[in-house]
């Protein structure tokens, strides 16, 4: 979490942590050893979180219950993940089928949006002694992070398609949320992960608007989420 | 003043003093109103950036000014607060310890026999000890793992009772002068204390007498100070010379009360308050013994006590039973450990005025035990609290506190 503002906030993507029903895939690493294969279109797009559930046997590496990213929407039944978001995952076993997969079914993209905050929330203090009043400074190593965005709707064009942002994005107020957006390299999207890469559960709790202007119905809404458990900072992400 | 905090443990000791982030202030006097012994403590909360190790582990802590020890405590509840990164301590002063230990034949017989002033055949053929040596080097033994933590020499000779001309006085004098170095403990009574019948150590151990539960009326060491404190008005401190590498109590007489005066521009606060008598009709006593020979029978098992009420007030104060004390021999010829006899009445000091010429308490010019505690508990008095600038060397008071983050001293004293 260190180096997130070498990340680009590109195409942000928050989702919710319900998921879609289970879908069979193949894996055959004889056409391609990277691709995840649907028998119908898959409708996935880049940056969905996936979560692959064994049944047969799963293709390995895959690990059953860890969310994947999609990075590369190949086909239509086709699609390539990621972890990190700059490695595709490649298949050294096809698994036994059948196997399937869930994706995170309700997300939200956001547009004409402003990062005013990505940062731990800072838990360092002193502690000073009552006999000589020698100072030792308290750095938490597991601190919570951050993020505010204030989003610009008035620049989507029609009324009714910002009240429509508006409601879904209010629909994620007190929600658990996961939040992916481009990585360093602006390669793939992938999921806010801690340093043993776990996805971040982020919980919006501020969601207020305010205005630029009364004529001009300039209005700017700012969300914020904070993680939900504390992030090892001792450990790059 | 150089205040400095320690907590130690098995692996060693560990000076914690530029961690301490906030502490409640530390009781290096305390005692109650009716001067038994309390063993409050203090709150304090270490930084967690010191060693998790220690603070996880550290069983006792030590207050000190440089190197003399002012406070020693015993850690009883620990909390690790990770919001605000610090450790919570509530310790106990370390005389809780004694709370722990039984006053019974099985834990203390063997430092007793071992004690110099014991005596296997008095003058009535049955065992004793001197009563400070006892309190000195087995009770605070118990405490302190070492004999000689306990220091006296500021009450060894304080007369305590003086008996008036009596037929068998041989010093020819008129009167006779009796200290607390001329108290002794018949040793197969100290281990019946409590017990509703004068009983051995053996027979309390068998727990066999139908209908009642000998071992459920044994009482601890802290108990057995707490008595001796009121009975005789002391006041235990932690000895002021001690160093880091001494442990020692020192006992005082509390009736000889300091006034502690301070100046009006040293003096940031003070209170003063009336202390209402317990009982405007004072105190009194019940005293609860029997024969010495009792004590001895392992088969004796239901010798019952003989009952003697000292005082005229209403209000009866405890007086464990079969806690008894015998008075050093002062006839001609007597040696250590010879006592004055005891009669079928029970065997207390108050006795050896039984045993004398005038069976009459009023032989006793000096204060008798129980007229001791009357005169201090049965009438009001005034408690003022004065807060001050530290001096340590005030002690014979019934409170007084340091707060190290103020660097001032809190003192509680009655007259």
């Amino acid at each position: 979490m260190g180096r997130t503002s070498l990340i680009q906030w590109e195409a942000p993507r928050f989702y919710k942590s319900s998921r879609a029903s289970a879908v069979v895939f193949t894996v055959n690493t004889s056409i391609d050893n990277q691709w995840v294969t649907t028998a119908s279109p898959h409708g996935l797009t880049v940056g969905d979180l996936v979560v692959f559930v064994e049944d047969g046997g799963l293709p390995a590496p895959l690990v059953a219950g860890t969310i994947y990213s999609v990075f590369e929407n190949a086909s239509t039944n086709n699609f390539t993940i990621t972890l990190n978001g700059a490695d595709i995952v490649t298949f050294t076993t096809n698994g036994s089928a059948p196997n399937e997969y869930e994706n995170y079914s309700v997300s939200t993209i956001l547009t004409n949006f402003i990062v005013t905050a990505d940062n731990a929330i800072n838990r360092a203090f002193w502690h000073e002694s009552i006999i000589n009043n020698h100072r030792e400074i308290v750095n938490a190593d597991k601190m919570h992070w951050q993020l505010e965005f204030r989003l610009q709707l008035f620049k989507t064009a029609s009324v009714s398609t910002r009240r429509a942002n508006f409601d879904e994005l209010f629909g994620y107020l007190y929600s658990d949320v996961f939040v992916s957006r481009f990585n360093e390299d602006g390669v793939g999207s992938v999921v806010i992960r801690d340093s043993l890469g776990v996805p971040v559960t982020f919980v919006m709790d501020s969601f207020e608007t305010s205005f630029l202007t009364q004529a001009n119905y300039e209005d700017i809404l700012t969300i914020g989420l904070k993680s939900k458990d504390p992030i090892d900072l001792s450990e790059t992400f | 003043m150089s205040f400095r905090i320690e907590l130690s443990y098995s692996a060693g000791s560990y000076f914690v003093t530029d961690y301490l982030v906030e502490s409640s202030k530390i009781p290096l006097t305390q005692r109650n109103f009716d001067y038994g012994i309390t063993t409050k403590g203090f709150k304090f909360s270490v930084s967690q950036n010191y060693n998790n190790t220690v603070l996880d582990n550290a069983t006792d802590v030590k207050i000190y000014d440089d190197l003399v020890v002012l406070f020693w405590g015993t850690i009883k509840n620990r909390k690790k607060k990770d919001d605000s990164f610090i450790y919570e301590f509530h310790c106990f002063d370390r005389l809780i310890g004694l709370d722990d230990i039984m006053l019974d034949y099985e834990t203390l017989n063997t430092d007793t026999i071992a004690l110099s002033s014991y005596v296997n055949i008095d003058n009535i053929s049955r065992a004793n000890v001197g009563f400070l040596d006892f309190l000195e080097n087995v009770v605070f033994k118990q405490l302190t793992g070492a004999t000689g933590n306990l220091t006296t020499t500021a009450i060894d000779s304080f007369i305590i009772l003086q008996s008036k001309a009596v037929v068998d006085d041989v010093e020819g004098s008129s009167t006779e002068n009796f200290t607390y170095s001329d108290l002794r403990l018949g040793v197969s009574t100290i281990w019946a204390i409590n017990q509703d019948y004068a009983i051995s150590h053996t027979k309390i151990a068998s727990n066999d007498i139908e209908g009642y539960d000998t071992l459920e009326h044994k009482i601890t060491l802290l108990d057995y100070l707490d008595q001796i404190l009121k009975l005789f008005t002391l006041t235990l401190n932690f000895d002021p010379t001690n160093t880091l590498a001494t442990s020692r109590y020192i006992l005082s007489d509390a009736q000889a009360e300091e006034s502690y005066s301070v100046t009006d521009d040293l003096t940031f606060k003070k209170d003063i308050s009336d202390v209402l008598a317990t009982d405007a009709n004072g105190t009194h006593w019940e005293l609860n013994g029997s024969v010495r020979t009792n004590y001895a029978s392992p088969t004796n098992t239901n010798s019952s006590l003989v009952l003697l009420e000292v005082g005229t007030g209403d209000t009866k104060l405890q007086w464990y039973k079969n806690m008894m004390f015998f008075l050093q021999g002062k006839w001609v010829g007597a040696i250590a450990g010879d006592v004055y006899n005891h009669t079928s009445s029970g065997a207390t000091i108050l006795n050896y005025a039984t045993s004398c010429a005038n069976p009459n308490d009023n032989d006793f010019t000096g204060d008798s035990l129980g007229y001791k505690m009357e005169s201090e508990v049965g009438s009001d008095r005034t408690e003022t609290t004065i807060t001050t600038d530290v001096n340590l060397a005030i002690k014979n008071v019934q409170l007084r506190s340091i707060d190290l983050e103020d660097n001032t001293m809190t003192v509680v004293e009655v007259s």
